[in-house]
């Protein structure tokens, strides 16, 4: 009987210390990632997006099992948990009972996701950071900013077309971009046009290689349905923006990844719409060098080439 | 004890403790010597920091594969042999005798991670390590909950089912909690019935993955989670209930 | 000393033993005879309290010492005799001073002096032998010996004979389990026939069978039931 008594409470002792050290809310690296991306909202602002700030939208982390709602209220926040708005492990602006919310995975999550492929310890130092999930957290807000403020211009920028049916974009930019030789050699060459003139400061020299990026977009264009035409407008501005803002972000937070990671990917060609996210930036860049105030007016209503094209009176 | 102790010396003088134990060396020692190489992105890992705990990683897998195969045989081996007949019968009951065997499963299952911590030893010196020797100790402490756990686990599975089914499922209970963090990744990524699976699996399922990165912590000098060390006890202890449970109806 | 009643025993849907029922008394060598797949063993089994009855009852004296010699015993090879005797006498909760003396009794009792050699290195007979002493340990007052001398040579089954023949003298009281007629003939004082898990028929070696031998009356009752 004493035995039984002594091993029934080895058994409480054990689920009690389990109960008691483990972790059942956000984690304190979600919290520091959520605060760091709060404290970058100054720097977000020097941007010039009007109106664009993230304690605007609660941001919900999902560690598969629950959300962790983050909803700020001055200088304090709340957390509130509910069951997954989502089935699927995505970082998305995602629409709940009428306002837009961020929702994140975890950084374990996602560090988990990155490092998937690489090894089976999931401890590697090349995994996912801190920066990383706040530039994600940044990058969300913006669409929640676009859907927010202007979900008709975006409709109306894409031409009515619902892109946004799993999977479907992506194949239409494979099969009539990505396996189209012709169509893939002037996105190369317009990509490296981009991206000189996103390195250019001087304004004659920008003219000449958009006018040169034009002729070459025109040719490529005419090899291009209008459908998709619509679908590369529709990432290059929209998910170019928010890359744009992602990247701005990361060059507050660490330089030296800016440089390599977004400058060094700003003419990057892959397949799928992953490019556009990079071309979009680099005519967002272009544009900062042309007129720093292009974002107080712009409503993604017309794609972000064409701004730059009025700007140069092309 | 005596059980115990002469199941083991029986296990000791069996050849597949060393063949195991020396291939799971030479494989280590492979990885370690850079005869073999880990890469990550294609770039050849050479940082000690980085190396050490995908090194204790491996380790772990073979441990606990080794405490598979060790395990086992030896409760059915006991009522094969009919020598369980002349415990039974000494008013000893199913479930000391079951306790017992299993000791001895834990205590070979231990003395064979020993064997490849050794290796590991000699990995660490070198790579310059000397000074942190010490950590092995912690480390092998730790490791060992994954090794005491799979002992337990496949001894009590041994009781009842055949042992193609029992080594089986002790293997595929081994690789699901070394990969432990992959399942709960893609827990979070597919929805649905594979969704509520994976789920389901997660629950059932030890997560050696999370014991073996404390060890791998302790190593490079890394914080530890305690919950995840103190889970794996909380294993060890449903399985050593179950062991007590289960009894077999025809000895 | 031992009385069965009507025991029984089902594995899935087959009945093993079916209304078994004898009595065993102080000091006799009593017998269950029968062909392989008769029932023996699971008697046995049951009287050990190594499987449970479907049935009947079994009534022991009370704190009665039991002792078993199984039909095919094996025991950690890279032990010697004296080694695998202190193994058994240790679970049996036998004081290693007590042991000690015991064993080296026992060891002689069975002819098993020489103790360094392996259990390995032994012969079916020795092994056999061996089995015998560890049943003896903890001086029983019952000792079931199931088949102990299937697969022995003629001089390894003379020694077996001649050791329950011993234990017998010293007043054990034997439950003998075999199917070899004289060896039963030879050591037993009574038994019974099971055939198909019931009892065929009695044998008592005191009777007159109306001049039938022991394998006349196993002939006619097995043989008769097999027809």
């Amino acid at each position: 009987m004493k035995k039984r008594l002594v091993i029934v409470f080895i058994g409480i002792i054990l689920v009690v210390s389990v109960v008691l050290t483990g972790n059942y809310g956000l984690s304190d690296s979600d919290k520091q990632c959520y605060e760091s991306a709060v404290g970058l909202q100054e720097n977000i602002d020097e941007i010039g997006f009007k109106d664009f700030k993230l304690t605007n939208y609660p941001v919900a982390f999902c560690d598969g099992k629950r959300d962790y709602v983050i909803t700020s209220s001055g200088n304090s926040y709340s957390i509130q948990k509910r069951k997954p708005v989502l089935d699927t492990f995505v970082a998305t602006a995602f629409e709940v009972e009428g306002h837009y919310e961020v929702i994140i995975p975890t950084k374990e999550l996602m560090s988990g996701l990155m490092n998937v492929g690489k090894t089976v310890t999931g401890d590697m130092e090349s995994g996912y950071n801190e920066d990383e999930q706040v530039t994600t957290i940044w990058h969300e807000t913006f669409h929640c900013w676009q859907l927010s403020n202007f979900e008709d211009n975006i409709s109306s920028l894409n031409g009515g077309h619902d892109f946004g049916e799993e999977g479907y974009g992506e194949e239409m930019i494979v099969k009539c971009c990505d396996e189209n030789s012709e169509v893939t050699a002037l996105y190369k060459e317009g990509a490296e046009l981009l991206k000189k003139a996103a390195e250019q400061e001087d304004k004659e020299e920008i003219r000449n290689l958009i006018l040169q990026y034009k002729d070459i977009q025109e040719k490529r264009n005419a090899l291009l349905d209008e459908t998709v035409q619509k679908l590369e407008d529709y990432y290059t501005s929209i998910e170019g923006s928010a890359c744009y803002v992602e990247a701005m972000g990361c060059r507050y937070l660490d330089k030296k990844r800016f440089e390599e990671y977004y400058m060094g990917n700003i003419n990057l060609y892959v397949k799928g719409s992953s490019k556009y996210y990079y071309s979009g930036m680099a005519q967002c860049m272009i544009l900062d060098n042309l007129d720093s105030t292009w974002k107080t007016s712009y409503d993604f209503s017309k794609p972000l080439i064409y701004v730059i094209y009025e700007k140069l009176g092309l | 004890m005596m059980i115990a102790v002469t199941a083991l010396k029986e296990k000791i003088r069996k050849k597949v403790l060393y063949i195991v134990s020396i291939l799971g060396g030479l494989i280590l020692a492979l990885f370690g010597t850079g005869t073999g190489s880990i890469s990550i992105d294609g770039t050849p890992v050479t940082d000690y920091k980085i190396l050490a705990p995908i090194l204790l990683a491996i380790l772990n897998v073979i441990s606990c594969v080794m405490a598979v195969v060790l395990s086992l045989d030896t409760i059915p081996n006991e009522y094969e042999r009919k020598t369980s007949h002349l415990v039974l019968i000494r008013n000893v009951s199913q479930t000391k005798y079951h306790a017992a065997l299993t000791i001895a499963n834990i205590m070979a299952g231990l003395l064979a991670e020993l064997i490849l911590f050794a290796v590991f030893l000699l990995f660490m010196i070198s790579q310059h390590q000397g000074g942190d020797i010490w950590r092995l100790v912690p480390a092998f402490f730790i490791s060992a909950i994954c090794v005491v756990l799979i002992c337990v686990m496949t001894s009590w599975l041994s009781i009842f089912l055949p042992r193609f089914f029992a080594g089986t499922l002790s293997v595929i209970i081994v690789l699901a909690g070394v990969f432990y963090n992959m399942l709960e990744l893609l827990n979070s990524i597919v929805g649905g019935f594979a969704g509520k699976l994976l789920k389901g699996i997660l629950y059932i399922v030890p997560d050696l993955h999370g014991i073996q990165q404390q060890a791998g912590s302790v190593l490079t000098d890394g914080t530890i989670e305690v919950h995840l060390l103190l889970k794996g006890l909380l294993w060890i202890y449903i399985f050593a209930m179950l062991l007590g449970l289960f009894k077999r109806k025809e000895v | 000393m031992v009385k069965c009643k009507n025991l029984k025993k089902i594995y899935g849907k087959k009945s093993v033993v079916k209304n078994l029922s004898f009595c065993v008394n102080d000091g006799e060598v009593f017998a269950l005879l029968g062909s392989n797949g008769a029932g023996k063993t699971t008697t046995i089994k049951m009287i050990l309290g190594l499987t449970k009855k479907d049935g009947g009852e079994i009534e022991l004296n009370k704190d009665i010492k039991i002792g078993y010699s199984p039909d095919t015993p094996y025991f950690p090879p890279f032990l010697s005799g004296r080694e695998v005797l202190f193994y058994y006498a240790e679970i049996q909760k036998i004081s290693r001073e007590e042991s000690r003396a015991e064993i080296t009794k026992l060891l002689k009792t069975v002819g098993l002096e020489d103790d360094k050699t392996k259990v390995k290195n032994y012969s079916k007979g020795m092994l056999q032998r061996l089995a015998f002493a560890q049943a003896l340990l903890g001086n029983p007052e019952l000792l079931i010996l199931d088949e102990p001398t299937a697969g022995l040579d003629v001089m390894g089954r003379i020694e077996i004979i001649d050791l329950i023949g011993s234990l017998k003298k010293a007043g054990k009281t034997i439950v003998l389990n075999s199917h070899i007629l004289s060896d039963i003939e030879q050591v037993c004082d009574r038994g019974i026939i099971i055939g198909k898990g019931s009892v065929l028929g009695t044998w008592d070696k005191n009777e007159e069978h109306y001049g039938k031998s022991l394998q006349d009356i196993f002939i006619e009752k097995v043989g008769g039931m097999d027809e």
